[in-house]
């Protein structure tokens, strides 16, 4: 018991270690900007008395940070839940489709009916939903096999995408601008309607970890322990979705978040689901968080999204996976 | 670790893969307290038939009874307690520590939301000793050998408290020394505990030393169900393999020669 202690306890340190990161982020992306105010003006001006700089940063720096923490945890918890249940390292809600399922349905909502707007992550998490039964439907053979999956997944993302880019054309055309995504412009009613959506998802994904942990061994395996592997693959499946779902509907298709955390932070705790789901949650809003933060930076007053700066590193971190991923097949 | 032991009996059961049919109207029982082996040529239905028996696939005819009650009306969990099964290909993560494995094993006693009893890390202490790994407890997964993975996947499945266990070729990926090993150990699992033993074996002379009863499979019925020196003889091993081997009798023991 002692070796499975210890690496809890050594998983807790790494968690508690990433918070206390997170949280020096947190303050630090509030200040950086082109509006700059000093600590104890930004305590006084949210605290005791009025100021039209601090009212700004409440107003747009303080929705699109927590929104960043809450979508980067959102998405890398989804990532996490996705590879256990398709047992499939290369697994990415954004690579394969399910994110682009969600986005367009969101987008349809958005452009027809846009008083539905508060319920646009329930309508994402309905094409998200779709497009993850097309992907089981077309990569199953007997069983599933995960380069099948990351194929028929990139062909259900394009046509998403390109469903998505035709509803931008139409309603351009018709008077109708896009729905704005990404992370800049958002208000505390984005944040509100994606924290709802984390405080039901996020809890369930760390109930769920031990059965993350189960459906690691053989589908067999699990079912001479009394415990239907089908069952729990949907009940993880579903988490999964929906997290990326939401996220996706209130900032847009994020690619790679959803695949890089995971395997750092397997690198950091291993694979025991009970710790890697907090430490991976954490690692996610980090990494989105840096990845938006530093896209305000680089090129200020000009913004490069998280989105973008996210596929520029993402897209080589995918390919060392599939080296590796190719090593191990092999030996 | 009462000697007390359940009653499987096979009735009249038949299986198809699409057209293909792979079991045509197969009956036995398998005597408790026994080690039987199943026998038979590569694809005559002996793999099928353990996934049948283990609820893992439905008969399309016929049915299983567990101290006469069919199993396809017991719930998986409730047949967990019961029956354990040792498949042929396993897979853990490699960080996985041995004990971490064998306490799945207690998976079906436990509810969801309830933490591990006394009892359970008992049985687990127990399963882990009885297999030989209680060394070796807190090493992870991918630094096990071969035979050391085995033992640790059969004291998984002696953790459920089985009074029946299963084992599909259980010495299928393994060199000689572990393979004698996993035998001798399957053996005295049996001896020693009084668990009813199912398994399928490829080595007709492993079969024979190792088993109280042997049931030949060819072609989806059942040839042949007997002790070893009843079973194995010349034309049941002609039968069942398709080629004539010499069957030799050395005292007790009778033996081919696989050449």
């Amino acid at each position: 018991m002692k070796a499975a202690g210890k690496q809890l306890l050594t998983g807790m340190l790494v968690c508690a270690v990433l918070a206390g990161l997170t949280a020096l982020l947190f303050f630090a992306s509030l200040k950086i900007g082109s509006i700059s105010v000093t600590w104890a003006q930004l305590w006084h001006g949210l605290f005791t008395a009025y100021d039209p700089r601090v009212a700004a940063i409440h107003d747009l720096r303080f929705p699109r940070v927590i929104i960043a923490l809450l979508a980067g945890g959102m998405l890398s918890a989804s990532g996490l839940f996705l590879q256990a249940a398709l047992k499939n390292p290369l697994a990415d809600p954004g690579i394969i489709g399910i994110a682009g399922g969600a986005a367009f349905t969101a987008a349809v909502v958005a452009a027809f009916f846009p008083m539905l707007y508060f319920s646009k992550p329930i309508f994402a998490f309905i094409g998200g939903i779709m497009a993850f039964l097309l992907i089981y439907r077309l990569a199953w053979k007997g069983s599933l096999d995960p380069v099948r999956v990351i194929l028929v997944g990139v062909a259900v993302s394009a046509v998403c995408a390109g469903l998505s880019e035709a509803l931008f054309g139409m309603s351009t055309s018709g008077g109708v601008s896009p729905p704005v995504s990404g992370l800049s412009q958002r208000s505390w009613s984005d944040v509100r309607q994606l924290a709802l959506y984390a405080a039901g998802g996020l809890p369930a994904a760390v109930l769920l970890a031990p059965a993350c942990n189960l459906l690691a061994l053989e589908d067999r395996t699990v079912r001479g322990l009394g415990v239907n592997a089908d069952f729990l693959r949907g009940l993880i499946s579903a988490v999964a979705v929906l997290l990326v779902s939401a996220a996706t509907a209130i900032i847009g298709v994020v690619g790679f978040l959803a695949l890089i955390a995971p395997h750092m932070a397997r690198r950091l705790v291993g694979s025991d689901h009970r710790i890697l789901t907090p430490c991976c949650v954490l690692l996610g809003a980090f990494i989105l968080l840096a990845a938006d933060t530093l896209g305000r930076v680089l090129a200020a007053p000009a913004e490069i999204s998280a989105a973008v700066l996210m596929n520029v590193l993402g897209g080589p971190f995918f390919i060392i996976l599939l080296q590796r991923g190719r090593r191990v097949g092999r030996s | 670790m009462a000697a007390h032991s359940h009653r499987l009996q096979v009735e009249n059961l038949s299986f198809a893969y699409g057209a293909t049919a792979v079991l045509r109207g197969v009956s036995f029982t398998v005597r408790p307290g026994a080690v039987t082996t199943l026998m038979g040529a590569n694809a005559c239905g002996k793999t099928t038939l353990l996934l049948l028996m283990t609820k893992n696939l439905k008969p399309d005819a016929g049915r299983i009874l567990l101290d006469g009650r069919d199993i396809a009306a017991l719930r998986l969990r409730d047949f967990a307690k019961r029956a354990a099964i040792v498949h042929q290909k396993n897979t853990a993560p490699d960080d996985l520590s041995v004990e971490q494995l064998v306490t799945y094993g207690r998976t079906p006693h436990i509810s969801p939301f309830h933490s591990r009893s006394a009892e359970d890390g008992a049985r687990v202490a127990w399963a882990m000793a009885a297999t030989g790994i209680a060394d070796i407890a807190r090493q992870p997964m991918g630094t096990l050998s071969g035979g050391q993975r085995q033992r640790a996947f059969i004291a998984m499945a002696l953790a459920q408290d089985p009074k029946l266990l299963f084992l599909d070729e259980p010495t299928t990926f393994l060199d000689i020394r572990y393979q004698v090993e996993t035998l001798r150990l399957i053996r005295a699992l049996n001896a020693e505990h009084g668990i009813t033993i199912l398994m399928v074996l490829h080595d007709i002379n492993q079969a024979a030393v190792y088993s109280d009863e042997v049931i030949a499979l060819k072609d989806g019925v059942v040839l042949a169900q007997g002790p070893p020196r009843e079973v194995v003889t010349d034309e049941t091993v002609f039968a069942m393999y398709g080629v004539r081997l010499p069957v030799r009798a050395d005292g007790e023991r009778i033996w081919v020669l696989p050449v």
